[in-house]
């Protein structure tokens, strides 16, 4: 594998996304409205929160707390699922629509290379959008409520955002190559991987997250080790998937 | 530079190219002419080490197909069907991330070589979708060549491309043969194209049907006619020109076509017959074949 023409795929996805208005939006607009929803749910919360401590309520706030941020966490890992398909389902069937796959692949190209370069162009674009969100919410947190940060930043929490996030978008991407590798135009390829990687993924995630006693430290260990085993699952289907001859002469 | 023994791709049990037999020189400009789905790209796409052929083998540059594709790659250059560009990135920026994909150092200046080169440098920061049909073909011959392969592929170079455009291009890929002595593979529906460019043309319906100079290919299949314009009509010229050697001789007003075995030798006793009969010879010259002609005797033989 060269690290050279890794870093030149890598460049060229970027030059080329940043380019690309809808795309952009894409990136943009998802981040945006689930971070809005997060602060509203925050601020939501806080004024219950303050109305019900001035009527002495006798509930287990913690345990609200922790209900909240866990929904909250939960956007967070939706992010980085959600942000990078737009841009995997391009990968493949994007590139055979404008023609520029046999040019492509007439290079020494790889494609282990081509599906490595591929998937870190759109893995690491909804990471970074995730974390930025992730620091504006903390800024929120922290001047709204100082108080109750220290329920948010919890070891499960980071560990979830920060090595269990990389792990979900990284499967969400092979998913969609593999799906792009398939299918024959951009539309089939986005409905194919809206109908798998969101239900399945979102579904498990808001299962998992909005069960409080679910989020420790040992269950994301084990959420992180078996996402480790899908992705390298599907990195094997995604490369047994691509018979490049097959879509350089079937796909018209 | 490029030889294959029976190369055979088949689709489905169809044969798209069967046993193509080629043998290409360093610095040839070898043409490959055939009806559309005759498997002129199935060729340079096998030959690429773009798909597997189901039987045969090639040597490219003196590499195997199927074992050395990643090598055959390296030193090839193909101009595909469709420019194939990124519409969104510059003609810098399309060239530079192929530049890089094959390792280049010094990307600038050999950008900067074939982008002047083709008339294309003082709009090298322009994104490659506002670019005529014509700029994205120069783009994508560029991008071909970056790397300056020792083989180059070019499918359709001229399609679609205004005459002036093409003449450039055509220029461009004859001075790539003369001057840089590279091996040329040159898929083309435009005879007068292949007719200019082509050290050797081959014709493909699946299978190669023939394969000479234009020259040849005329020569071997129509015979060879000389035709005498006079200034007044002769007088019953078939018995004036009643020769063992003349094979036939056709009177069409003012000029007389003559069918001769062998007109260099033969010409100059048509002259002398016609002369000692009070003819007034205005010119002489050989009965021009076009490719076009030759291509299509050809195509309707295959069928």
């Amino acid at each position: 594998m060269s690290a050279l023409r890794l870093r030149a795929l890598l460049q060229k996805e970027w030059r080329d996304m940043l380019r690309n208005k809808m795309v952009l939006l894409s990136v943009i607009i998802a981040p945006l409205i689930l971070l809005s929803v997060s602060v509203f749910m925050l601020v939501l919360f806080n004024g219950s929160y303050e109305e019900l401590a001035r009527l002495n309520y006798a509930g287990d706030f913690e345990r609200e707390w922790a209900i909240l941020f866990n929904n909250i966490l939960m956007f967070f890992l939706i992010m980085p699922l959600v942000i990078p398909v737009s841009l995997a389902v391009y990968a493949v069937v994007g590139e055979k629509e404008q023609g520029s796959l046999e040019p492509l692949l007439a290079t020494p190209l790889t494609d282990g290379e081509l599906f490595m370069g591929k998937a870190v162009a759109s893995v690491l674009p909804g990471l970074a959008v995730t974390w930025f969100c992730f620091g504006l919410f903390s800024m929120f947190l922290l001047f709204l409520m100082p108080g109750q940060a220290g329920l948010f930043f919890k070891p499960a929490w980071l560990l979830s955002l920060f090595a269990l996030a990389p792990l979900l978008a990284t499967f969400s991407v092979l998913t969609a190559m593999a799906i792009s590798a398939l299918t024959r135009d951009t539309r089939a390829a986005y409905q194919l991987s809206s109908l798998i990687i969101l239900p399945f993924l979102v579904g498990g995630l808001s299962f998992v997250f909005t069960q409080p006693g679910l989020v420790s430290p040992v269950t994301v260990g084990m959420g992180m080790g078996l996402m480790a085993l899908l992705d390298a699952l599907m990195l094997w289907v995604c490369v047994r998937l691509f018979r490049r001859q097959d879509i350089l002469t079937r796909w018209r | 530079m490029i030889h294959t023994q029976h190369l055979t791709r088949r689709f489905k049990g169809a044969a798209a190219v069967e046993d193509l037999e080629l043998d290409i020189a360093r610095g040839e400009v070898f043409g490959l002419l055939g009806p559309n789905g005759a498997g002129k790209t199935t060729t340079v796409r096998m030959l690429c080490g773009l798909i597997s052929p189901t039987s045969g083998q090639a040597q490219i540059a003196g590499h195997q197909l199927g074992r050395d594709n990643q090598q055959i790659r390296r030193c090839v250059g193909v101009l595909t069907e469709s420019p194939g560009l990124y519409e969104r990135l510059s003609a810098y920026d399309n060239l530079e991330f192929y530049a890089k994909l094959h390792g280049l150092e010094d990307v600038a200046p050999r950008i900067e070589k074939y982008l002047s080169l083709l008339g294309l440098w003082a709009r090298r920061n322009e994104p490659v979708g506002r670019f005529s049909k014509g700029m994205r073909q120069k783009v994508a011959i560029a991008r071909a060549l970056l790397h300056e392969p020792r083989v180059v592929f070019l499918d359709e170079p001229t399609s679609g491309l205004d005459p002036e455009s093409a003449r450039t291009v055509r220029e461009f890929v004859a001075q790539l043969s003369r001057v840089e002595g590279r091996t040329v593979f040159l898929c083309t529906h435009n005879l007068h194209e292949a007719e200019t460019l082509c050290h050797r043309i081959g014709l493909i319906k699946q299978r190669l049907i023939k394969v000479g100079t234009p020259h040849s290919l005329k020569r071997e299949l129509f015979e060879s006619k000389t035709v005498f314009e006079l200034a007044e009509p002769l007088a019953d010229a078939q018995a004036a020109l009643d020769f063992p050697f003349v094979r036939r001789v056709e009177v069409q007003d003012l000029r007389i076509v003559v069918t001769l075995d062998d007109p260099l030798s033969q010409n100059a006793r048509i002259i002398e017959r016609l002369v000692a009969c009070k003819a007034q010879i205005r010119y002489v010259r050989p009965q021009e074949r076009s490719l076009e002609e030759v291509y299509l005797a050809l195509v309707k033989e295959a069928s």
